[in-house]
C-alpha cells in the first residue's frame, strides 16, 4: 500500500479514527495499532509478516534476556546471537543472489569453469533493512544500559509501526518507545496540525510532482541508455537524479512523519537541506539523519571512531561507508556509491585537519566560499548518485565516460521546463525555516471550510501536475 | 477552572493544535472538494483498474460526480492544464511522449507540444507491401515499437541495439499499463492506425499482453479470462492490432511473452496460452513474424531465474525484481539482440 493512494488514505483515515477512540485503553490500541500495522506490511506480500513476527519474537526475548542476565559473558553472548540472526535474515534475504551471482563471475573471470552457483531466487521482502536496523538499535541499547527493555507488545509496536515500517526513518527504541508507553497520555485535542499538513502535503508535491517529472523527464531515458545520451544529457541526468531522490525519499519520510504527528507520536527529523551541505561529513548530517547516525552509533564508533591515528580513523570511515553502501543493495555499484563518499570524506578530514594544524579555522567561513564549498560537495554527491542509480558497473563507467567526451553532440533531453523543475527543488534547499513557519502560523488561523479549501486545491494541484499512475518510492526497495 | 475549560482555554491560546474531531472534518471536507474538482481524472484511474468489485464501486461513485463536474465546466480548469504542462492524457504513468533514436536525427518531441523538425521526406511514401529494403541513405528504415510496460523494455533494448545503426529510426511508443484487454483504458486498435499515419514506419514491433490477464466488459457481458468466449474474443482483437500493423504495407514483428517467475502476479500457463494465440495470430497473416522469448529467459533447468548465465559475461541479472519486467541492461539486450537478429532473419536486411 503506498503512501500516495486512496487505498493508503482510506486506510490511515480508519486508522486515525481507531487511535484516538482507543487511545484511552492502552491494551485495546496496542492490539489495535499492531493489527493495522501487520495489514498495512501483509498488503505488499503476506508472506513477509512472517519475517517481521521472527525478528520481533527474537529480538524481544533478546533484549529481556541481556536486561536480566548478571553474567556480562551471557549478555554479550546472547547481544551476538541475536545480531547474528538478525544480520543473517538480512543477509539471506538481500544478498545471498548477489553473492552467490558474483563468486560466481570470479570463479568464471579466473578461468575456472565450474558448476554454477545456486541461486534461490529470492523476492526480498520491503522495510527489511530498517526494521532490522531498528531492533539491532533495540537490543544494543539495552546491552549498554541505555535503555530498559519493553514489554513484548510496546516492542511489537515500535517495530512494526506502520508509518515508519517500509521506508523508515530508523526510529530508535528509546525514541518511540517512551512514547507507546506513554500513549494513553497522548491528548486528542493537541495535534499539531499545520506541522503534519505541510509535511504531509509537501511531501506528496514532491513525490508526485517534482520526482516523477525529473524521473521520466530526463532521468529515466538517460540512466537506462547512457550510450546514446550526449555529455550534457548525462549531466542534467546526474543532477535530475539527486532531484528525484531527495524528492521522492524526504517526500516519503515526511508523510511518514506527518502521519505519525496525526497519530500523537513524534518521529526525528530525516533530511535536513542536504544540498546546501558544505562538505560530505555535512551532507551525512542532513541526508537520511536517522541512517547516518545508526551507522555512527551503531558501527563507526563501536569500531573506534576517531579514537586513534588518522590512518585509523580513516579505515573506520571506509569501512562504514562501504557497509552503508551495501545497506542501500546487493550490487557493486552501492559499494562503489559507498567508497566514493568514504574517500570524499577522508579527504575533507585530512584537509581540515591540515587546515587547523596551519592556525586556520577547520572551513573557511567567508560567504564566496561557503557557495563555493556547496557546490563542490553537491557535485560530489552527483558523482557518486551516477553508481548509485545506474543498474551496472559498465552503465555507470559509460555515463561518466561520456559525461567526459561527448560535450559536442546533441543534447535534445536538454530542455528548459527539466532545467526549470530542477533548480526549483534545488532552491527549495534554500527556503528560510521562518518562511515555512510563517505559513503553518497562517494556515493554523484559518477557518475550518479555508483549511478545507486549501489543502483540496493543494491536492488537485498535486494531482493535475503529476503523471497518472503511482510510482513506488525509491527507498522502498531497500 | 475544570481541565475542559483548560484545555480549551490552551488550543484557544495556540492556534496550532487541532483535535481529532476537527482535523477529521478538515480532511473530509478537503477530500470532498477533491472529489468532486479531480473527479475525470479519478474516473479515468478507476477505468485502469481490472474489472471487480473494487472497480465497480470505484466507477459508481466517481462517474456521477465526473458527469457534474464537465456539466458545470469546471474539467476545463484541468484540461487547461494539460495543455499547458504538454500532458497528453496518455495513460500508463508517463507524461513523456514517444521518444526516437536514430543516430543522425535528434528525438521527436512530446506530443501535443512543438514538435521537431521531422527527419523524414514530406515525399516519401511507405514502401511496398512485404519486402523491407536493406537501410541506406535512401531507404532509411523506420520501427515503430508499441506495447505494454514489458514493450517498453524491450524498446529499451531495441535503442541499446538500433540506437548506432545507421539509417535506421527507431520509435519507441509504447505505454505502461495497456494491453488488448482493457481497451477503454486505451485502445491499441485505433491508436496503432494514427502513429502509423504519423511516422510512416516500414515496420512494427508489438510486444503486450502482461496486462491481459484479466476479465473485460464486451457490452453488458463480464467476460472472465480463461474462458472460450474471452479466448475468441482476445483472439479477434489480437487479429485486428496485426491487421492494423500491417494494412498500410508494413511488416510485423510480435514479440512474445517471456515466462515469469514464481512470486509473479501472472502464471505461466496464462501467459502460454497467450502466446499461443500470437503465434496462431501471426501464422493467419504473411505480414506478421511471431517471435516467441519463452526460452530465452530459462535457465539450464528450463525454469524462471532472475539470472542468466551469457556467454562471455558470467552470470547476469536479466528480470526484475518482480520476477516480470526485463531488467536493464543485461536483460534488455539480451531481448533486444535477439529481437534484432530474428529482424534480419524475417526481412532478410543486415542491421
Amino acid at each position: 500500500m503506498l503512501f500516495p493512494t486512496i487505498d493508503f488514505a482510506i486506510f490511515f483515515g480508519v486508522v486515525f479514527v481507531g487511535n484516538w477512540l482507543l487511545s484511552r485503553s492502552p491494551a485495546k490500541w496496542k492490539l489495535f495499532i499492531l493489527a493495522t500495522s501487520y495489514i498495512f506490511y501483509a498488503w505488499y506480500d503476506w508472506r513477509f509478516i512472517f519475517l517481521l513476527v521472527a525478528s520481533t519474537v527474537i529480538n524481544a526475548a533478546a533484549g529481556q534476556r541481556i536486561f536480566q542476565s548478571g553474567s556480562q559473558l551471557v549478555r554479550r553472548r546472547v547481544l551476538t546471537g541475536a545480531i547474528v540472526a538478525d544480520l543473517g535474515l538480512l543477509g539471506f534475504f538481500k544478498y545471498f543472489d548477489f553473492g552467490a551471482a558474483t563468486v560466481d563471475n570470479l570463479i568464471h573471470d579466473v578461468g575456472l569453469h565450474s558448476m554454477p552457483m545456486p541461486l534461490l531466487n529470492i523476492t526480498e521482502p520491503v522495510g527489511i533493512s530498517f526494521f532490522t536496523f531498528m531492533a539491532i538499535s533495540y537490543i544494543v541499547d539495552i546491552y549498554h544500559r541505555k535503555l530498559e527493555p519493553s514489554s513484548f507488545a510496546d516492542f511489537a509496536v515500535y517495530l512494526s509501526f506502520f508509518p515508519h515500517l517500509l521506508s523508515g526513518p530508523i526510529v530508535r527504541g528509546s525514541e518511540l518507545l517512551p512514547q507507546i508507553g506513554r500513549s494513553a497520555r497522548r491528548n486528542p485535542r493537541e495535534i499539531d496540525f499545520p506541522e503534519a499538513a505541510v509535511l504531509i502535503f509537501g511531501g506528496l508535491f514532491k513525490k508526485v510532482v517534482l520526482s516523477s517529472y525529473v524521473s521520466s523527464a530526463i532521468v529515466l531515458p538517460v540512466f537506462s541508455s547512457p550510450g546514446v545520451h550526449s555529455g550534457p544529457e548525462i549531466l542534467l541526468a546526474a543532477y535530475g537524479y539527486a532531484v528525484q531522490i531527495y524528492c521522492d525519499f524526504s517526500g516519503y519520510t515526511d508523510i511518514a512523519i506527518g502521519c505519525a504527528l496525526l497519530l500523537g507520536f513524534q518521529f526525528p527529523q530525516n533530511f535536513n537541506s542536504p544540498y546546501a551541505a558544505r562538505s560530505i561529513q555535512d551532507f551525512w548530517r542532513r541526508w537520511h539523519m536517522t541512517l547516518s547516525f545508526w551507522l555512527r552509533d551503531y558501527l563507526y564508533i563501536p569500531l573506534g571512531g576517531n579514537r586513534g591515528s588518522r590512518a585509523f580513523t580513516y579505515r573506520n570511515i571506509m569501512i562504514t561507508m562501504l557497509l552503508g553502501g551495501l545497506w542501500h543493495g546487493a550490487a557493486w555499484t552501492f559499494v562503489i556509491w559507498g567508497a566514493i563518499h568514504g574517500v570524499a570524506q577522508c579527504a575533507g578530514h585530512w584537509r581540515r585537519d591540515r587546515r587547523i594544524v596551519r592556525g586556520l579555522p577547520a572551513q573557511s567561513n567567508r560567504p564566496a566560499a561557503i557557495w563555493l564549498q556547496r557546490l563542490v560537495t553537491f557535485h560530489i554527491v552527483c558523482f557518486g548518485w551516477i553508481f548509485f542509480d545506474a543498474p551496472t558497473l559498465n552503465n555507470a563507467f559509460t555515463m561518466v565516460n561520456r559525461l567526459l567526451t561527448t560535450w559536442g553532440d546533441p543534447a535534445p533531453l536538454v530542455r528548459f521546463p527539466v532545467i526549470f523543475v530542477i533548480v526549483f527543488a534545488l532552491s527549495m534547499q534554500f527556503i528560510p525555516k521562518q518562511w515555512i513557519a510563517s505559513a503553518k502560523e497562517v494556515f493554523a488561523r484559518m477557518t475550518v471550510v479555508a483549511k478545507a479549501a486549501t489543502l483540496a486545491a493543494t491536492l488537485l494541484m498535486i494531482t493535475t501536475l503529476g503523471p497518472p499512475g503511482v510510482a513506488p518510492f525509491i527507498y522502498y526497495k531497500f | 477552572m475544570t481541565l475542559a475549560t483548560s484545555r480549551s482555554r490552551s488550543n484557544r491560546r495556540n492556534p496550532r493544535l487541532s483535535s481529532a474531531g476537527q482535523i477529521l472534518g478538515i480532511c473530509v471536507l478537503c477530500f470532498g472538494i477533491w472529489l468532486f474538482l479531480d473527479a475525470r481524472q479519478l474516473y479515468q484511474s478507476a477505468l485502469t483498474s481490472p474489472l471487480g468489485a473494487r472497480r465497480t464501486v470505484a466507477v459508481a461513485i466517481v462517474h456521477p460526480i465526473a458527469r457534474v463536474e464537465e456539466f458545470l465546466g469546471v474539467d476545463r480548469l484541468d484540461n487547461a492544464v494539460n495543455r499547458v504542462t504538454g500532458k497528453t492524457g496518455t495513460p500508463g504513468g508517463s507524461a513523456i511522449a514517444p521518444t526516437v533514436t536514430t543516430p543522425t536525427a535528434p528525438p521527436i518531441a512530446h506530443h501535443g507540444r512543438h514538435p521537431a523538425k521531422s527527419t523524414i521526406p514530406k515525399s516519401s511514401k511507405p514502401p511496398g507491401a512485404t519486402r523491407i529494403a536493406q537501410p541506406s541513405p535512401a531507404h532509411v528504415l523506420t520501427v515503430l515499437d508499441i506495447g505494454d510496460s514489458i514493450g517498453e523494455d524491450l524498446g529499451a533494448g531495441l535503442a541499446d541495439k538500433l540506437g548506432n545503426v545507421p539509417d535506421v529510426k527507431l520509435i519507441n511508443d509504447s505505454v505502461g499499463d495497456t494491453g488488448l484487454a482493457n481497451l477503454g483504458y486505451y485502445n491499441w486498435i485505433a491508436e496503432l492506425p494514427t502513429q502509423i499515419a504519423k511516422y510512416h514506419p516500414q515496420a512494427v514491433v508489438v510486444m503486450l499482453g502482461g496486462n491481459d490477464g484479466q476479465a473485460f466488459q464486451q457490452g453488458n457481458t463480464v467476460v472472465q479470462f480463461g474462458t472460450p468466449l474471452w479466448h475468441k474474443i482476445y483472439e479477434a482483437r489480437v487479429a485486428e492490432l496485426m491487421a492494423e500493423a500491417t494494412h498500410a504495407g508494413t511488416r510485423a514483428i510480435w514479440v512474445g511473452l517471456p515466462l515469469v517467475g514464481p512470486s509473479a502476479d501472472l502464471s505461466n500457463s496464462d501467459i502460454e496460452a497467450q502466446n499461443a494465440v500470437y503465434a496462431a495470430a501471426a501464422r493467419a497473416n504473411p505480414a506478421v513474424t511471431f517471435v516467441s522469448t519463452q526460452r530465452l529467459f530459462e535457465n539450464s533447468a528450463g525454469l524462471y531465474s532472475t539470472y542468466l548465465s551469457i556467454a562471455g559475461q558470467g552470470l547476469v541479472q536479466v528480470r526484475d525484481a518482480d520476477e516480470v519486467h526485463i531488467d536493464p541492461p543485461g536483460g534488455t539486450d539480451l531481448i533486444g539482440s535477439y529481437v534484432v537478429k530474428k529482424m534480419e532473419q524475417a526481412w532478410h536486411i543486415k542491421l
